[in-house]
């Protein structure tokens, strides 16, 4: 009888587990949207610009980090790969606007809450969305949720 | 009420009696609004919106007030097995005539490799009311992310095997209505399919295209205006895509800071050119091989683009950025092309 329990709860968990699994590997790009609104709340909620200008700087270090260490993870398809570089670059450019390099002029302190909405809105578009593979995902989470 | 079960892939959940809606209709709308996928944004107050639930909603206001229009609203929202298992119907179509909800059917797709838009057109073809004499519409409108250019395997969160590009996606709705009948108008709510490669695939499928040449908000076009059908029945289709166009436009440059560019395109105006056009983008794709994951650029910034040829027939509303590297942009010639 014991075996019979053993094979029927090794069963279920198995299935459960798996279920997880699918709804994280859902998840990535609503990972980087939810972050990015977080931060936009937050630079609403400031009256400094000082303050805003590091909010949004900290954020996208944050993203940029975790894509790097996605790169780094060495797991990724060709393609991922290519989804991944495009996200990248997307938050590179905000990055430099925000701080006036590579070309960009400094994002004026009055337009920091509009360009938040410009950073979010970016990310929100109808375009090809991320897909990358569960470990990733959960490399990212731990990421932005710890550092 | 009618219940069928089993294993059947297809269950009509609600059914009115035919003589509620006996009069004809003098035109049909078929929408699809893709779920299976990543449809998350948020508005202007940070409250988190699924898109295809917010178009849903804004399609079922306008299918209610068609009372001389028939409204077919397929909504796939994937994950077709419970536990990676037991196959289930987790995609639904609503089915409108005459501003009536008159069939809710649950479906599953038969296959997890099918192709593109496959069981769809069964269930309409088995549905669809015959076409009244006289004057009579067909308007497609798809919502979802961009249709790439090729392969598309990762579409589908839930079918990866099947998949969606431009060429699938034209093959699947010429399959939504007979072989010798075209649409009067298609409308794209996604990002970067009004390039030469979407508009050439829709050639001989449609009179008129709406569609965004480089992004579009997850917030996707309004569908008020299609109540033009009702109360200016006479209204060009070229206008009725235009006012589609107008009316988003006007919502979206008032709500997003990201570049918002809208086309219509008149299909017989560009017949002569399209060969050519697409030709040439495609040219450009494979000497080049630019990363097809980026935004579309506008076609006038590469070299093959002859705007003499290829404007006439292009009606186009833009507003650049107002951040980013583009934002000193004017103009767009109306067509979106993957640069480098």
């Amino acid at each position: 009888m014991k075996p019979i329990k053993t094979t029927i709860s090794a069963t279920i968990l198995f299935f459960l587990l798996q279920g997880a699994v699918l709804a994280q590997s859902d998840s990535l790009a609503e990972i980087f949207k939810t972050h990015m609104n977080e931060t936009v709340q937050n630079v609403k909620n400031s009256d400094n610009a000082i303050e805003k200008r590091a909010i949004l700087d900290t954020s996208f270090n944050k993203i940029l980090k975790a894509v790097e260490r996605i790169e780094k993870s060495g797991q990724l398809t060709e393609e991922e790969f290519a989804q991944l570089q495009t996200f990248k670059h997307s938050i590179e450019e905000k990055s430099d606007q925000l701080n006036g390099q590579n070309g960009f002029e400094e994002v004026a302190d009055e337009d920091l809450e509009d360009f938040s909405d410009y950073s979010q809105q970016a990310m929100e578009q109808a375009d090809r969305t991320l897909t990358l593979s569960l470990t990733t995902v959960l490399l990212v989470v731990i990421i932005l949720l710890l550092i | 009420m009618a219940l069928l079960v089993g294993c059947s892939s297809v269950k009509t959940v609600y059914e009115q009696s035919p003589e509620a809606t006996k009069e004809d209709s003098h035109y049909m709308v078929i929408t699809y609004i893709h779920g299976d996928g990543n449809y998350l944004f948020h508005d202007q107050d940070g409250k988190a919106v699924r898109a295809d639930d917010n178009a849903l909603r804004k399609l079922h206001k306008s299918a209610k007030e068609a009372t001389n229009g028939e409204y077919f609203i397929f909504h796939p929202q994937g994950k077709n097995k419970f536990l990676r298992l037991f196959p289930r119907r987790n995609n639904q179509l609503y089915h409108y005539r005459n501003g009536e909800l008159i069939n809710l059917i649950s479906y599953r797709n038969e296959s997890d490799n099918g192709s593109f838009l496959e069981t769809e057109s069964r269930i309409l073809r088995d549905l669809k009311s015959p076409k009244s004499t006289g004057t009579y519409r067909t308007v497609f409108l798809y919502f979802g992310h961009e249709i790439p250019l090729y392969h598309g395997k990762s579409y589908h969160r839930s079918r990866p095997g099947v998949d969606v590009n431009t060429a699938t996606f034209a093959n699947g709705i010429r399959k939504l209505i007979p072989e010798d009948e075209r649409f009067d108008l298609i409308a794209l709510s996604t990002c970067n399919n009004g390039s030469p490669a979407m508009v050439h695939q829709l050639q001989n499928r449609s009179d008129v295209v709406l569609a965004s040449p480089q992004n579009l908000h997850l917030s996707h076009l309004d569908t008020e205006q299609l109540f033009l059908l009702e109360t200016a029945p006479e209204i060009s289709t070229f206008q009725l895509a235009e006012r589609l166009a107008e009316s988003t436009f006007e919502r979206l440059t008032k709500t997003v800071q990201t570049a918002v560019t809208l086309s219509v395109y008149d299909m017989d105006k560009l017949e002569s050119v399209m060969d050519q056009f697409y030709v040439q983008s495609e040219e450009f794709v494979d000497q080049k091989n630019p990363n097809l994951y980026r935004d579309n650029i506008d076609c006038s910034k590469l070299p093959f683009f002859a705007s003499g040829k290829y404007s006439p027939g292009v009606s186009t509303l833009f507003r650049p950025a107002k951040f980013g590297r583009n934002t000193g942009d004017s103009t767009h010639s109306g067509w979106g092309c993957k640069g480098l």
